[in-house]
This record gives structure tokens, sequence and C-alpha cells, in this order.
């Protein structure tokens, strides 16, 4: 499925690779940082333009990246107003509305290059809580930029054995998306072990 | 009020069962996925000839096997006009050649030159800098 797919990208060039960086970002699982990784190594090789592969990525990110957030600004605008779980979910989502304007850019920008299976549900989340979009976009770009530049200068750098490279790195993303998640939680606990009469949850 | 670990974690159980068994969970997930990418990292370290496959470039192929990039230009008969800069699936496409049986020649080709070196895998020489074809 992944050679297939990298075949694909060979043959239609770099654009397809920044549709496909685009189509990772919505959240369907595709070898986005196998096709970043393979750029820069056949960059290095002198096989690919660099600066194009790198401006070509960007961009397919940033597409994906506001897909996502209009996608959860849209469906919470027309869930809002709604009776049943939607409507309640969306309610809350209101709510959180200021601690995001607090931490919703630096949430966007860490989880854009470094914990980045959170990257999809950040972007419909910070549309579904209507997170500014100046910020989301800047935070957003700031982190793509640097998410693209991080693989393409690894695959440049060990230039071969690239998709045990691969997988590596997408086995320590995953493992530090977790363990911030975890540390989330941690810190939830903590809260609660100092006060655990007042949120006797069951 | 009683303190310590276990007191604590006693407390926790009992009051917030969900939030500490969703960071259990979380915890042994991550140190799941940081076995598995040690696995592969050792795997990464230890395994440089790369399986060829239709995204591989000349160069590519020739900076993973260490060898010259003229050898696997040669390998698979390409025109002495320079280094080409087309994956194998274009050549295979646009030449209407195979691509199994590309990468078969290649593979010869590497194992031939290794051979007639007499050079044993893991003492391979760098390649050659690949802006000379």
């Amino acid at each position: 499925m992944t050679e297939q797919l990298l075949d694909t990208l060979a043959l239609y060039g770099i654009p397809a690779a920044a549709l496909l960086l685009a189509i990772g970002q919505v959240g369907i699982p595709m070898p986005t940082s196998l096709a970043l990784l393979a750029l820069g190594a056949l960059a290095a090789n002198g096989d690919a333009d660099v600066s194009s592969a790198f401006i070509w990525a960007v961009a397919g990110c940033t597409l994906g990246d506001q897909a996502g957030y209009f996608v959860g600004r849209l469906v919470m605008q027309q869930a809002s107003d709604r009776p049943g779980m939607i409507g309640k979910l969306a309610r809350r989502a209101r709510k959180a509305e200021p601690h995001l304007q607090k931490w919703g850019g630096s949430g966007v920008f860490l989880s854009r290059w470094l914990f980045t299976p959170l990257g999809p549900p950040v972007n419909y989340a910070s549309g579904a809580t209507r997170l500014s979009w100046p910020l989301f976009t800047l935070w957003g770009l700031a982190g793509e930029t640097l998410w693209v530049t991080i693989y393409i200068v690894l695959g440049y750098v060990f230039g071969s054995n690239i998709e045990a490279l691969a997988n590596v790195l997408g086995n320590l993303s995953m493992a530090l998306a977790l363990l911030a998640i975890a540390a989330f939680l941690g810190w939830r606990l903590l809260h609660a072990a100092r006060k655990p009469k007042i949120k006797p949850t069951s | 009020m009683a303190t310590g670990p276990v007191v604590t974690l006693k407390k926790l159980w009992r009051h917030n069962r969900w939030l500490t068994l969703s960071f259990l969970i979380t915890l042994t997930l991550a140190l799941f996925f940081i076995i598995r990418a040690s696995v592969f990292f050792v795997y990464w370290q230890n395994h440089t000839d790369e399986p060829i496959e239709g995204w591989m470039t000349v160069r590519y192929i020739a900076n993973s096997y260490r060898v010259d990039p003229e050898l696997v230009h040669d390998a698979i008969g390409l025109p002495r006009t320079g280094p080409d800069r087309r994956p194998l699936i274009r050549i295979a496409r646009e030449d209407g050649r195979p691509l199994d049986q590309m990468a078969t020649t290649i593979i010869e080709a590497i194992e031939a030159d290794r051979k007639a070196r007499g050079i044993p895998n893991s003492d391979l020489p760098d390649p050659v800098p690949s802006g000379q074809p």
C-alpha cells in the first residue's frame, strides 16, 4: 500500500506529494512523514528540487489544516442551537473559548511538529471552539514549516533506508503524543488528589 | 489526613476511576510505542541496503547500497547522457521495461561488484559524490 502510494507520487511529482500531505492533515492515515523524508533524500542526491518541494509541502499541509478548521467551525455552528448531544457538545465547546484563545496557539503549533498525531483532531477542535482564524493560521503555518523542515532535513542528512527511519519517527511521535496526553491527565489527577471531596465522580 | 502514595492512589481510584484508568492506559500505550520505536531504530541501524522500489532514483539506490551511481546507471542500460533523475517507475513507464526486471538486474550488478572487490558488506567505502556522473 505504502509502496504503491510512493510510486504514484514518483510518477506525478511534488504536487501529488502536497496533495497527500493535505489528505494526511485532514486525519486520513497517509505515509506523510515517509513522503517528506523521501523528498529530502532525493534532494540530497540531486534528484529533486528542495526549495519547490518545501513550498509545495507547506502549502499542502496548510490546505489540510484549513479544511479541518473550517469543517469543525461549520459543524459546530450548525449544531449549537440544536437539542441533544451535539448541541450540548457545541455549547460546551463555546464555554472553552476563553481557554483556547490563551492556550490554543501553542497547542496548534506543537501539534504540527512535535505531537503530530494530534494535528488533525486539534484542527477540528480549533474550528469547533472558534479559535481565532489568524491565530490558528499563523501558528499552524509556523508549525508546519518547522515540521516540513525537520523531515526534509532528516531525509537529506540520512539519505538512505528512509522507510525504516520513517517507522522509527512514526512510533516516536505517537509515543510523544501519548505522553503529552498522559501529562495532561496526570495534571488533572494531581488536581483531583489535592481536593478529592469536591468532585466525587463515579 | 493519611498520606503516602498508596493511600493517594486508593483515593484516586475510588473518586476518579476513569481519569486514573485513562492515565494508566495512555502511559502503557506510550511505553509500547517507545519500545516499538527502539526496535525500528535498531533495525534501521543494521539495515542500510534498502529493498529497491519504484520511487527510487538511480542515485538514491547507489547511495543506499554505497556503490558508484554509474554502476546502477549502466546496469539498467541507460544512455550515457549524464545522470538520470527519474524514479525507476518513470523509467519503467517511459522506456517500457518491467520494474521487477530492472530491480533484479541492479541487485545482480551490485552483488557482482561487491564480490569483485572482495570487500565485506560492512566495509564498503562511501559512495562517490553525486555531482560527478
